[in-house]
């Protein structure tokens, strides 16, 4: 058998997966970080025998407070819904990740749901990201609105898309189902054309705001 | 070319230095820059621009802004052509290329004119009423004759775009009130939008000479002006943008706005926009509209060189340019007096002002004495002469309205007129809001605020420069303070005090001491060709509610959508009805205020934009092996993969043969994919399926029909037991969002006690469909870890394992009747899967199919495609599947229905196979089916085909169809009348026309 080949959904932008050379001024920075570790939690944060499992696995409590993330130890778990979490991770550790919490939860009702193959994450960064944004979203993602901090659930031109403020007003991630990122992709370079988009290569690790990637504590795998 | 023969030596906001080359209807001229199209024209002395609308009368410009009605010009070339540009908005760019369309020279449609006892008001109106089969004539001809822009032909490359945005204050128009607004509301750090339509700030200011006597905080107006928008565009929060025209004002604070990106110079660079759309959402609106001019009425007042006085100002102080040599002003209020003097200070004569009122006082009356010009008043211009220009007026005393001696006739090449000042309450209005009159001003008026927003400056009637600023700033300081922010102290810019003022006498319409029908035309609406007396014919037709007389006289349509005409138009109708203005009303003022481009309203939805275009993991390879694709949804699904120069059916029946004899594979990875799990898992899909779930063992699968409450079926699909309580559920391709919101729909509303959680997968899961003979030995080839002896891997089962080295679920279910397994796996492993399966295919000669393939295969097992042979309106029953529905359950969805009188009751259209006579031919999918093909129209239909297929198995066509109580007719022939006369003739058979016994599938 020849070696496994891994391919993101946007293995046909060649500029997504090499880069573009940058213009000169430089107003949107754009890099896809494909094959995270993009885990669906599903459990009632009423139920406190959820919670204390699910902070026992990643470090910290699931944000329950709507439209908020929290930052782990390589980990960011994201509120989607009053009962559904977005874990993002690193790619090599997943299957960690996800042996631990399926472990922690197996006995209560609560969903460990893999789908880091089902979407991708891009970046948007630079003075310019906000607007690029603004042409397709309704959100009013500006600082005092959306500060560090925020996420949500929302559309991207006539896409769905769950996007991050990892520094406000000045770089997002957008998290973008498989098969409309194609689509996105185009859409956004088409969007961020006139600011001047540079396209970094495809960076398959998790970014979190200054922290490193790592796998699950040895103590939550009961390793 | 052409000299600038009406350019003044000096003065106006254009910059000399950068002369600028222009074609007007194929002509060459030049311009400066700074100079808009209109400007550039006039200063050449081009006095003709247009023809109107009925009469073809020649036509120049009237006024400075958007409220222009004659000169509507068609601008660019190519697949970038825009109609319906106002020359007074276009700015000058070089290589500028306009046009208008209608012909200038001698003009057959002349005649029009001549003949315009022909073609009364109402012209058009009656054409379209009767005769009714005549219109489109009618219609063409019109068209033609009326001289209208026209759409590109080719393409428009250009990018336009879209911008959502969001701020505390948006301040719409940017003159001296929106400029105090935007300043009050930005230094209190609100997050601000000011925008105004023009390219650059300053509004009224920019028409008014420069000078220290107007002074602003002790600056002159312009260093005010470029002093303020310095301060405004330095501050973080505060977007200023000019060229943005806010041209509608919908609910709840939200404005869009159109910003020129690139119109004004030439066109946009690369990869930017030409036109960008707005939807602001602010919290609070200040609208700082101002007002525009009335012209005065009277005999022939459409001759070029009659235009407002303030577009005489506009051009002499923001462009350099004297529109003529020898003014008549004439008004009925004070303002148009500084016109005069405006001339004056320009070298211009000004042979007379005619002043309706009697003995003009006041500060500026008083300086144009001094000036030395002659003031007629009491007195009306009452007709002009001239046609290509006007050469001279006829003034006469006017005494109560009435006629009262006929004067002198002043030679002049510029008539300057001022009836008053119509403040542009559009926005306000846009939302339901009616204008109020006022009387002392003579104007609408905005009535009270909208919820949030509020108006400053000449849009209130506040006239005075010293009033337009502190309201500006009052306004922009009180919505900022609403929404909790400090406005900054201090005291509004400071204006000097304005002179003692004359107060304005309403006049609507000179008298020429005849009946109206009979005088020269006196025009109140120019780009519809509109007189005075069209109204008053339309009132003598019984017309009284002015939205009729609009209607009826074409009063206030048009690109300007009578911005310039319709409160004159109003006011004399108010007159001839006896009745006063408000009791009149305006008509009503909808969005947009000047025309919205196409390009901007479609954004960056269009060409590869307009629709995601949803690809699976294995999308390239199918492109690469010559897929054709089938949109299903948003979904690109490979349709068939022709070889070289084979045909359709010959690709098909190739993958159809494959298939069936060997294997083939098709991508199933767009079928919709649903996680169900929880404690009460069991329970809810119990409800939510025809059949049973709860005694499912786990590891095996089930196929399910989803119900509506009425009982029909909406959705199909196999449902996978992954564990006790949790479920893996495939729906249609088409139907995956619905059955997702169908099942959160169900729980939330109805049995939110259940616990139980959906996830949608469907993008996570790449499925790769091997089917046929061969099948089992490919995935043995591929999978060591699953043991897929047909008693240990039985048919509707499935297994975990690892395929090609990718973890994976395999289910053993089959749509095509074949020996069948599809592989699931994470989806970045799709690809790589599709290809280890080719490749262990290969010996046995495997095949990759499309949709077309998988509907033949299906069809011939008569397995139904829920939404192609379901409409909606079929129940189970209905299509045979009585097997479907769970014998013993208590309750599902649409269970209830199901044994409704109708449901169960004889004449029901069931599922049946149809055989053509002609095996040849296959009947076209949607055709209505009778018993008697010669039976008396209307035609009794009795049922229709919903899937139909030449089937390469079968060697001949075949086709699934309902036919009303189908079931027992088993062996009856059905015809169908086809569009072109012939009739098909078929066999109604079984829906199952292969392997009835399913062995196939179970080997």
């Amino acid at each position: 058998m020849s070696e496994i080949k891994i391919e993101s959904p946007l293995v046909d932008q060649v500029e997504a997966v090499r880069g573009n050379s940058a213009p000169a001024k430089v107003g949107v920075r754009m890099t896809e970080h494909p094959f995270l570790g993009q885990i669906v939690l599903r459990g009632k944060s009423s139920d406190t025998a959820f919670t204390a499992a699910c902070a026992g696995v990643l470090g910290c409590e699931v944000p329950t407070t709507p439209n908020t993330y929290a930052e782990g130890q390589g980990v960011v778990i994201a509120w989607m819904g009053p009962t559904e979490w977005l874990v993002l991770v690193d790619g090599e550790s997943t299957p960690a990740w996800l042996s631990a919490l399926r472990g922690a939860l197996a006995d209560v009702h609560a969903g460990v749901l893999d789908t880091s193959g089902g979407q991708t994450l891009i970046s948007l960064e630079g003075p310019a990201a906000l607007d690029v944004l603004a042409k397709g979203s309704t959100l009013d993602l500006h600082p005092r609105v959306a500060p560090t901090g925020f996420c949500t659930r929302s559309l991207l031109a006539k896409s769905a898309m769950f996007v991050r403020v990892v520094e406000a007003g000045q770089r997002f991630e957008i998290v973008v189902r498989r098969s409309f990122a194609d689509y996105l992709w185009q859409w956004l370079v088409d969007a961020g054309g006139e600011y001047g988009l540079a396209i970094q290569p495809a960076e398959s690790t998790l970014v979190l705001a200054g922290l490193q990637a790592s796998a699950p504590p040895k103590t939550a795998t009961g390793a | 070319m052409s000299q600038q023969t009406h350019r003044l030596s000096q003065g106006g906001r254009i910059d000399r230095g950068r002369e600028i080359r222009f074609t007007f209807n194929g002509r060459e001229y030049t311009g400066y820059a700074g100079d808009t199209l209109a400007s550039a024209l006039l200063a050449n002395g081009v006095s003709v621009i247009g023809r109107s609308f009925k009469y073809h009368r020649p036509r120049g410009l009237v006024g400075a802004g958007p409220e222009e009605p004659n000169a509507i010009v068609q601008v660019g070339l190519g697949g970038q052509t825009r109609p319906d540009q106002r020359a007074t908005q276009v700015e000058l760019f070089d290589g500028l290329v306009a046009s208008t369309s209608a012909r200038l020279g001698f003009d057959p449609m002349g005649l029009n004119n001549t003949f315009s006892r022909m073609l009364p008001a109402g012209f058009y109106y009656k054409t379209f009423k009767w005769p009714a089969k005549s219109w489109p004539s009618y219609e063409k001809r019109i068209r033609q004759a009326a001289g209208l822009g026209y759409s590109p032909t080719e393409p428009d490359t250009d990018r336009y775009d879209h911008m959502n945005a969001h701020c505390d204050v948006l301040v719409v128009g940017g003159g001296p009130a929106g400029l105090a607004a935007a300043l009050r509301a930005g230094r209190a750090g609100a997050r601000v939008m000011l925008v105004d339509e023009n390219a650059e700030f300053g509004g009224s200011l920019l028409a008014e000479r420069d000078a220290q006597a107007n002074a602003i905080d002790d600056r002159s107006p312009h260093d005010w002006i470029a002093a303020s928008v310095a301060e405004l565009s330095a501050m973080q929060e505060v977007r200023v943008m000019t060229r943005t025209t806010a041209f509608g004002n919908y609910d709840h604070n939200f404005i869009g706005l159109m910003e020129d990106k690139a119109d004004y110079r030439g066109g946009p660079g690369a990869g930017e926009v030409r036109h960008r759309l707005w939807r602001v959402r602010a919290q609070r609106v200040v609208l700082a509209t101002g007002a525009l001019e009335r012209p005065l009425v009277f005999g022939n007042n459409d001759r070029p060189g009659i235009m407002t006085a303030s577009a005489v100002s506009t051009y002499l102080n923001r462009y350099g340019v004297a529109p003529g040599w020898r003014t008549v002003v004439f008004t009925n209020n004070d303002s148009a007096y500084q016109t005069a003097l405006d001339l004056k200070a320009a070298g211009r004569d000004v042979a007379a002002i005619v002043d309706i009122r009697t003995n003009p006082t006041g500060a500026l009356a008083d300086a144009a004495r001094e000036a030395g010009i002659p003031i007629h008043d009491s007195s009306a211009i009452i007709k002009a002469r001239g046609s290509r220009r006007v050469k001279s007026v006829q003034i006469a005393q006017v005494k109560y309205g009435q006629l009262a001696e006929e004067g002198d006739t002043i030679a002049c090449d510029v008539v300057a007129t001022s009836g008053g000042w119509s403040p542009v309450v559009h926005l306000h209005c846009h939302i339901g809001s009616k204008p109020q009159w006022d009387d002392e001003a003579a104007c609408f008026l905005p009535g009270p605020d909208n919820p949030g927003q509020s108006s400053a400056g000449s849009v209130t009637g506040a006239f005075s420069l010293r009033k337009a600023l502190s309201q500006g700033f009052e306004q922009g300081g009180a919505a900022v303070a609403e929404l909790g922010f400090e406005p900054t102290a201090g005291a509004a810019p400071s204006a000097p005090a304005p002179g003692t003022v004359m107060p304005i006498q309403p006049f609507w319409i000179a008298p020429t001491g005849k009946p109206l029908s009979r005088g020269p035309k006196q025009f109140v609406d120019y780009q519809n060709d509109t007189t005075a007396a069209d109204i008053a014919l339309a009132v003598r037709e019984g017309y009284e509610s002015v939205e009729h007389v609009k209607r009826y006289t074409a009063m206030g349509f048009g690109t300007d959508q009578g911005k310039l005409g319709n409160i004159n138009g109003m006011a004399i109708l108010a007159s001839l009805l006896d009745q006063s203005i408000p009791e009149t009303g305006t008509t009503t003022f909808r969005p947009a205020y000047t025309p919205v481009s196409f390009g901007s309203v479609a954004g960056r939805t269009a060409d590869h934009l307009f629709d995601p275009e949803r690809k699976t993991a294995m999308h390239d390879w199918h492109v690469q092996h010559g897929a054709l694709f089938e949109n299903v949804g948003q979904w690109k699904r490979p349709w068939y993969y022709p070889k070289d120069d084979e045909s359709m059916q010959a690709a098909l029946d190739r993958e159809c043969r494959s298939t069936r004899n060997g294997a083939g594979v098709l991508d199933a990875s767009t079928l919709g994919k649903i996680e169900v799990h929880g404690p009460d898992a069991n329970r809810f899909l119990d409800m939510i399926y025809t059949g049973g779930r709860r005694k499912m063992k786990t590891g095996t699968c089930r196929y399910g029909l989803m119900l509506h409450e009425d009982g029909m079926i909406f959705d199909d699909g196999v449902t996978a037991k992954l564990d006790e309580n949790h479920y893996y559920l495939t729906t249609t391709t088409g139907g995956a969002a619905g059955v997702l919101n169908w099942l959160e729909q169900w729980h939330q509303t109805e049995w939110p006690d259940m616990d139980v959680f959906f996830t949608f997968v469907t993008d996570q899961w790449a499925t790769v469909a091997v089917n046929g003979p061969k099948s089992r030995e490919i995935l043995q080839a591929l999978c060591d870890d699953i043991d897929f002896d047909r008693e240990a891997f039985a048919f509707m089962t499935f297994r975990e394992g690892t395929v090609a080295g990718v973890a994976a679920r395999v289910f053993r279910i089959s749509f095509t009747g074949e020996l069948a397994f599809e592989i699931n796996v994470d989806a970045n492993y799709g690809r790589h899967v599709w290809e280890a399966v080719m490749a262990a295919g290969a010996p046995h000669g495997i095949t990759p199919y499309g949709t077309e393939t998988m509907h033949i295969l299906r069809a011939e097992k008569g397995f139904i495609v829920a939404g192609q042979d379901t409409d909606g309106a079929v129940t189970p029953m209905d299509m045979g599947m009585h097997w479907a529905i769970g014998k013993k359950k208590d309750d599902f969805i649409g269970m209830r229905s199901l044994s409704r009188a109708d449901i169960v009751g004889e004449g029901r259209k069931q599922y049946v196979g149809l055989v053509p006579t002609d095996g040849s031919i296959v009947l076209p999918e949607g055709s209505q089916l009778v018993n008697d093909p010669e039976a008396a129209l209307p035609m009794p239909m009795v049922g229709h085909v919903s899937s139909s297929y030449h089937s390469d198995t079968l060697g001949h066509s075949f086709a699934l169809a309902v036919v009303e109580d189908g079931r027992s007719r088993h062996g009856e022939t059905v015809y169908s009348p086809q569009v072109d006369g012939s009739v098909i003739a078929a066999t109604i058979t079984d829906p199952v026309f292969y392997d009835r016994e399913g062995a196939r599938q179970n080997v």
